[in-house]
């Protein structure tokens, strides 16, 4: 993992993460009908994926560099990144089946986005039986690595463009009118980006006391 | 080529915007909705905020212990490397 000099941002992570949580709970939001008070699972249940979405670039990222360079350290922080997004992954479905019973009238509509995310999940813990089936710790960066860059990549369309081709529940792709505009209000923007960095910062931080742990668990030092 | 792939961008910007409606002042007064106004002029949200957050700093707290612990594993698993380098 790409060091970051210091203990700066984990402080700033859960000072943003304090933040989120009074704003998130406390500021005004917009009153529109059939969300009510639940507007505010924006800073609690959307920042899941954004931070999945950021953790498994980076995960995908070291991926890359492992291939290139062929040092386990890299493959490490892969495993250790696609670990924390598949666990904010998870997060994101659980949250989204509450929000969407209380709104949508059924946990699981089938919405394209949600389908699209499950399949999303299932990729990646296809990732995690994949290494622990192979034994060579090189074969087993290699296949895994390869297998995490095209993860990410069938993510994406899955995630972001799939589901605006149909109609969706989902703001933004279709329908649920009233919602759409919520990235351009300024009141509740000023918690959700915040929240975004916080969140994410957070998994990374996970993400880096998994992979130490798995740098303690190889016998000599690579 | 060109001309037509950006005429395909700016299309999907379009469609991807055009339905949003924007959020006005009318939404922040609109009483006619329902919200958890008593809750919060109750104050009882405060009870809330305070439970969340003392678990949200306890959870971070414990975070804070096992990465620091994990800091002196590594510190002494480093001093027995560079041991046995001697030793050989």
């Amino acid at each position: 993992m790409k060091k970051i000099k210091g203990k700066g941002w984990k402080l700033l992570c859960i000072i943003l993460l304090i933040y989120t949580i009074l704003g998130g709970l406390l500021f005004d939001v917009p009153r529109l009908p059939i969300l009510n008070e639940t507007i505010r699972a924006l800073h609690f249940h959307v920042t899941m994926w954004f931070g999945m979405i950021i953790l498994l670039g980076a995960s995908m990222y070291h991926s890359v560099r492992y291939l290139r360079s062929g040092a386990l350290k890299y493959d490490m922080h892969a495993s250790a990144l696609a670990q924390s997004g598949l666990l904010f992954g998870i997060l994101g479905v659980v949250t989204g089946m509450f929000w969407a019973k209380y709104t949508w009238g059924e946990p699981w509509s089938s919405d394209p986005k949600q389908n699209a995310a499950a399949v999303g999940i299932i990729m990646y813990l296809a990732y995690f039986i994949l290494r622990s089936a192979l034994e060579d710790p090189q074969q087993k960066a290699r296949i895994g690595a390869a297998y995490n860059i095209f993860a990410y990549f069938c993510l994406i369309p899955l995630l972001f463009v799939l589901p605006r081709l149909t109609d969706s529940l989902h703001p933004g792709n279709g329908g649920n009118p009233g919602f759409n505009a919520y990235d351009l209000d300024g009141n509740l923007r000023v918690v959700f980006y915040p929240a975004i960095i916080g969140w994410t910062l957070l998994g990374y931080w996970i993400a880096t006391i998994s992979s130490r742990i798995r740098k303690l668990a190889v016998p000599n030092d690579h | 080529m060109k001309n037509i792939l950006l005429i395909l961008v700016l299309l999907i910007v379009v469609s991807v915007y055009a339905d949003k409606k924007p959020i006005t002042e009318r939404d922040y007064t609109n009483t006619n909705i329902e919200m958890a106004d008593q809750l919060r002029a109750e104050g009882k949200i405060y009870v809330l905020v305070a439970i969340i957050l003392v678990i949200f700093v306890g959870v971070i707290g414990y975070l804070v212990f096992l990465d620091k612990k994990l800091t002196k594993v590594e510190q002494s698993r480093q001093q027995q490397l560079e041991f046995d380098k001697q030793l050989k």
